[in-house]
C-alpha cells in the first residue's frame, strides 16, 4: 500500500501559532504551539514559519505540502494578507505562500482562520456532507464562513461572513455576543477583579449571579445573530466554535431557548445548531482540506 | 423558439402572458378579483386560461407566485392567508395531471430576482441580492445566475430580521411607511401612494419628511446586514420603489454608507430595479429553464463520456470506480469512497465540481437514478423528450414517497413481512424485478391479476397484510368492486393509479406514467418503496 501523504499545517493567531503534521485524512498526527511574535510583524512570522517548517519536514516523511491558515483577510490566490487588525504588526502585505514555496518548493495555500473553521466542519465535523453551513467562530470578535456545496463563498472581495460587524439592537454583533465581551462585561461588574472566560463558566456554574446574568444577556444576543443568519440563508446547519465550544453542555440550552423565542418556527425546525467538536484544531484540518482542494485541481 | 404561458399569482390579481424562452413578452393580461383568490380557484382558473390559448405552440406553463414555494417539487410550502386555502396544493402536479404541460412554480420575489439577472440590472454579475420593499420585505439571493434557495427554500427571508424586538418588515415595508404616514396626516391608508409622498417630501412636508427618513433609515440597515453576511457583487431594490430611482437610489445609498464600515464601502454597488414590463412572467420562464437545465442527468455514462477529455488521472481512477460500483456508490460516504479509491476526500468533491454536481450527495443522486434505469432500459434512448418524461416520474416518485401515508405501510411491511400486489398489469419480467427486490428485503411478495383476485380474496385477503393496488385498464366496475372488498377489510391499501374510491378516501398515490413508462414507473417506485423497508 501506498504511504499516506502528510501536510505541515500552520494556524496563525494573534497570539499563538500553532503547528503539527495532519495526514491527507485529516489526522493530526502532532500538534505544537509557540508565541506569536506579534510585536516583531509579517516578516518575523515568515522567518519563523521556515524555521519550524525546516525541522518538521525532516522529522516526517512524506510531506507533500504546506497549510496555512491565518488571522487577517487573505487573497487566497495570491496567497497574501490584504488586510489584517493591529493584533499582529504589518502583517497586511504579507505573502506567506510566495515566500514559504520559493523557501521549501513544495506547494503552499493560505486561507483565513475563520474560513477554515468552517472547511474544518465539512471535512471532519459535524457539517459533514451538509449541502449549506454557516460556521461561527466566537473569540475577540465574532467571524463566520459560508460553505455551499462544499465551496466556500468568499464575496465580492473576500468579505463575506463578516457577522461580526451585524448590527443588532443598534449595537455591534460582536460587541454584544463575543466571549470578549463577556469576559470585560463580567468584569467590569467584579469590582476590578478581571476573569478568564474558564473563570466565568467556572463561577456560573457555581451559583454566581452575576455570571450567570452576563452568559444569559451574551446568549440572548448570540440567538438574534444566529436568526439573523437563518433568515437570509437558510443553511441546513449552523456550527459555533472558538473555545466557547467546550461549554456546549451548559450554554445549549440556554441558547436553543432563545433561538426558539428568537425564530419563527419553520426556520427553527429547518436549521440545526451545534457547538463545534473540532476543537482548536480546527484551522489546521481546514486549512489542509484547502490545500488538497487545490492540489487535486492542478493535478 | 419555444413559447411558453407563464403566470403571477398574487392576492387579488393573476397576471397571465406568452412569453418566449429568451424571455420576451408577447402579450399579457392581468385579471383583477374583487376578493382574495384561493388556492383551488387559482389552479382552475390557471387551467381555463391555459384551455381557452392554443395549448398546442407552447412549450409549457410557468408560474411565479405568492408564498413560500418548494420549486423542485412545485407545492406551495407556506402561504400567508392573503391567499385562502393555499398552503400544501400542489400546483405543479395538479396543472400538469389537467394540461398535459410541464409546469415549473417559483416564489415571487424569486421570480422578480431572476428576471433581474436574466435580461436586467444584474445581467452579468456574478452575485446578486435582490431585494423587495411593497406589503413585506422580501428578498433572493442569486449566485451564478442561480437561485440560493436555502436548505428548506426560505433564504432571503429579510423581512424577518429582528428589529428594535419586531420582525424588520413589519417596521420597513412600504406598507408600514404608508400606514404611519397615514396615521399622522389623519388620512386612509388608500389615499397614500408613493409618489404623493414623494411630492410631498420634496415640498418640506415635515411628518412626511420624518417618516421617509426613518423608513431610509431601516432599509440601510437591511442592506447593511446584507453586506456584512454576503457581500454580493450587487444589490437590487425593487418593488414599490421602482419606478422612483431618481429619488430613493441616492437616499438609499447614502443610508447604507453612514452604516457601514469604511472598509466596506468602495465595493459596495447598488442600484434600483429596471422598469422591465411583467418581470414576474419573465423571471417565471427563467426559472424554468434553470429547472429544466438541472434535471438530474438519468444518463450518467454519457455525462462522463462527455468530460472525459477534463478530467485528471486521479479523476479517471474515481470515474472508473463508480461506473463499476453503481450499486454501492449511493451507499457509500465521500469518505468511504475516498478511501476504496485511494484518495483524498477534497478530490472526490473536486471530481464532482468537475462534472457539473454541485456536491457528492448529488453524485450520489445521480448515480442511483442511472442504477434504476440501467436495470430495465438500455443505457441511452438517445430520445431527449422520452428522457425527460422519465426524469419527471422520478422526481414525481421521489416527492411522493416522502408522504407520511407511507411510513404506515412500510412500518407494516417491516412487521408483517407480506406484501400483496393486485393488478391488471401483466408484464411477467417487470413483475418478476419488483418480487426480487422485496425477497431482497425478506418479503414474501405475491401478486395477482383482478380476476383470479377476485375469485379468491376471501380466503387470500388477511385484514393483516398490506395490499397495493395498480391498474392500468380504465377503470371498471369490476374493478371497483374488488377495491371495496379490500377496503372493507383491509386498512392498509395502497393505489397507485386513479380510482374514485381510492380519491375518495385518500389512498391513492398517482404513480405519473404514461403509457409508455409505466414499467419503469412501477420498478422505480418500487425500489425507492423497498428501500424504505428494515430487513430482518
Amino acid at each position: 500500500m501506498e504511504m499516506k501523504k502528510n501536510i505541515l499545517a500552520f494556524d496563525i493567531g494573534g497570539t499563538f501559532i500553532k503547528y503539527g503534521i495532519v495526514t491527507e485524512d485529516g489526522l493530526v498526527l502532532s500538534k505544537h504551539q509557540e508565541k506569536t511574535p506579534a510585536q516583531e510583524g509579517g516578516t518575523a512570522i515568515v522567518q519563523l514559519l521556515k524555521k519550524i517548517g525546516e525541522s518538521m519536514i525532516t522529522s516526517f516523511d512524506n510531506v507533500i505540502g504546506i497549510a496555512i491558515s491565518t488571522a487577517g483577510q487573505v487573497d487566497v490566490e495570491q496567497g497574501v494578507i490584504i488586510y489584517a487588525s493591529d493584533a499582529i504588526k504589518d502583517y497586511r502585505g504579507t505573502e506567506l505562500k510566495e515566500e514559504l514555496m520559493a523557501h521549501f518548493k513544495l506547494p503552499v495555500e493560505v486561507e483565513n482562520d475563520v474560513n477554515c473553521a468552517g472547511l474544518a466542519e465539512i471535512w471532519r465535523g459535524d457539517a459533514k456532507e451538509k449541502a449549506s453551513v454557516f460556521s461561527l467562530t466566537l473569540g475577540t470578535g465574532i467571524g463566520g464562513s459560508y460553505i455551499l456545496n462544499g465551496v466556500l463563498q468568499h464575496g465580492a472581495n473576500y468579505r463575506a461572513g463578516e457577522v461580526g460587524y451585524l448590527k443588532i439592537d443598534g449595537q455591534k454583533f460582536e460587541d454584544l455576543a463575543s466571549p470578549k465581551a463577556l469576559v470585560d462585561k463580567v468584569s467590569a461588574r467584579m469590582n476590578g477583579e478581571y476573569l478568564t472566560g474558564e473563570e466565568v463558566f467556572a463561577r456560573a456554574q457555581a451559583g454566581n449571579s452575576i455570571c450567570i446574568e452576563e452568559i444569559e444577556k451574551m446568549m440572548y444576543y448570540l440567538a438574534k445573530g444566529i436568526s439573523t443568519i437563518c433568515y437570509i440563508l437558510n443553511p441546513e446547519i449552523i456550527t459555533i466554535g472558538g473555545g466557547i465550544a467546550r461549554q456546549a453542555t451548559y450554554l445549549m440550552p440556554i441558547l436553543d431557548k432563545f433561538i426558539r423565542n428568537e425564530l419563527l418556527e419553520p426556520f427553527y425546525q429547518d436549521t440545526t445548531i451545534v457547538f463545534s467538536q473540532t476543537n482548536n484544531e480546527a484551522g489546521m484540518i481546514g486549512a489542509v482540506y484547502h490545500l488538497l482542494s487545490h492540489l487535486s485541481e492542478k493535478e | 423558439m419555444r413559447e411558453f404561458l407563464s403566470f403571477s399569482i398574487s392576492s387579488r390579481k393573476i397576471i397571465f402572458g406568452i412569453v418566449t424562452e429568451t424571455g420576451s413578452v408577447i402579450s399579457s393580461t392581468e385579471i383583477d378579483y374583487d376578493h382574495r383568490l384561493e388556492g383551488k380557484e387559482i389552479i382552475s382558473n390557471i387551467i381555463d386560461i391555459t384551455r381557452k390559448c392554443n395549448s398546442t405552440v407552447l412549450s409549457g406553463i410557468t408560474i411565479s407566485t405568492a408564498g413560500q414555494v418548494d420549486s423542485n417539487s412545485g407545492v406551495i410550502l407556506y402561504a400567508s392567508d392573503h391567499i385562502l386555502k393555499y398552503t400544501g396544493v400542489k400546483v405543479k402536479q395538479l396543472l400538469e395531471e389537467a394540461l398535459d404541460l410541464p409546469v415549473e412554480v417559483q416564489n415571487d420575489v424569486n421570480a422578480s430576482a431572476l428576471a433581474e439577472s436574466w435580461i436586467g440590472v444584474a445581467k452579468d454579475v456574478q452575485s446578486l441580492f435582490y431585494m423587495s420593499i411593497g406589503m413585506g420585505i422580501g428578498g433572493s439571493y442569486i449566485i451564478d445566475n442561480k437561485l440560493h434557495a436555502g436548505h428548506s427554500y426560505s433564504a432571503g427571508e429579510i423581512g424577518y430580521l429582528p428589529f428594535d424586538g419586531q420582525h424588520l418588515e413589519d417596521v420597513g415595508s412600504m406598507q408600514a411607511l404608508k400606514l404611519r404616514v397615514a396615521a399622522r396626516l389623519s388620512l386612509s391608508v388608500e389615499d397614500i401612494s408613493v409618489p404623493m409622498m414623494i411630492e410631498k417630501y420634496n415640498n418640506g412636508d415635515a411628518i412626511v419628511i420624518e417618516e421617509m427618513d426613518y423608513f431610509i433609515k431601516i432599509i440601510g440597515f437591511a442592506l447593511t446586514s446584507i453586506v456584512y453576511m454576503l457581500n454580493p457583487e450587487l444589490i437590487v431594490i425593487g418593488g414599490d420603489v421602482k419606478h422612483h430611482r431618481a429619488f430613493f437610489l441616492p437616499k438609499f445609498r447614502a443610508s447604507l454608507e453612514q452604516n457601514l464600515l469604511p472598509n466596506f464601502q468602495k465595493n459596495v454597488q447598488l442600484e434600483i430595479a429596471d422598469e422591465i414590463k411583467q418581470t414576474r412572467l419573465i423571471g417565471a420562464v427563467r426559472n424554468y429553464l434553470l429547472q429544466e437545465s438541472s434535471l438530474p442527468l438519468r444518463n450518467f455514462l454519457s455525462l462522463l463520456e462527455q468530460k472525459k477529455p477534463m478530467l485528471t488521472k486521479t479523476e479517471l481512477l474515481i470515474a472508473h470506480f463508480i461506473v463499476n460500483n453503481l450499486e454501492r456508490v449511493p451507499l457509500m460516504t465521500i469518505t468511504e469512497m475516498a478511501k476504496q479509491v485511494n484518495v483524498s476526500d477534497p478530490t472526490v468533491t473536486r471530481f464532482c465540481r468537475k462534472i457539473d454536481l454541485a456536491s457528492y450527495n448529488e453524485l450520489k443522486m445521480v448515480v442511483k437514478m442511472a442504477q434504476a434505469t440501467e436495470k430495465i432500459y438500455e443505457r441511452s434512448t438517445g430520445n431527449t423528450e422520452i428522457r425527460s418524461s422519465y426524469e419527471h416520474t422520478m422526481a414525481s416518485i421521489d416527492t411522493e414517497l416522502k408522504n407520511h401515508r407511507f411510513q404506515k405501510i412500510i412500518e407494516e411491511i417491516s412487521s408483517v413481512r407480506t406484501f400483496y400486489f393486485f393488478s391488471d398489469y401483466t408484464n411477467q419480467e417487470t413483475l418478476l424485478k419488483i418480487k426480487t427486490l422485496f425477497l431482497k428485503k425478506g418479503i414474501l411478495f405475491q401478486s395477482f391479476s383482478m380476476n383470479e383476485a377476485i375469485e379468491y380474496s376471501d380466503i387470500t385477503i388477511n385484514a393483516k397484510i398490506p395490499v397495493c393496488l395498480f391498474l392500468i385498464k380504465k377503470y371498471d366496475t369490476q374493478a371497483k368492486k374488488q377495491l371495496n372488498v379490500l377496503l372493507e377489510q383491509n386498512p392498509n391499501v395502497l393505489t397507485l393509479s386513479e380510482t374514485d374510491v381510492a380519491k375518495e378516501k385518500d389512498l391513492a398515490l398517482f404513480l405519473p406514467t404514461t403509457s409508455a413508462n409505466h414499467e419503469f414507473a412501477l420498478y422505480y417506485f418500487f425500489e425507492s418503496f423497498t428501500e424504505k423497508i428494515n430487513s430482518k
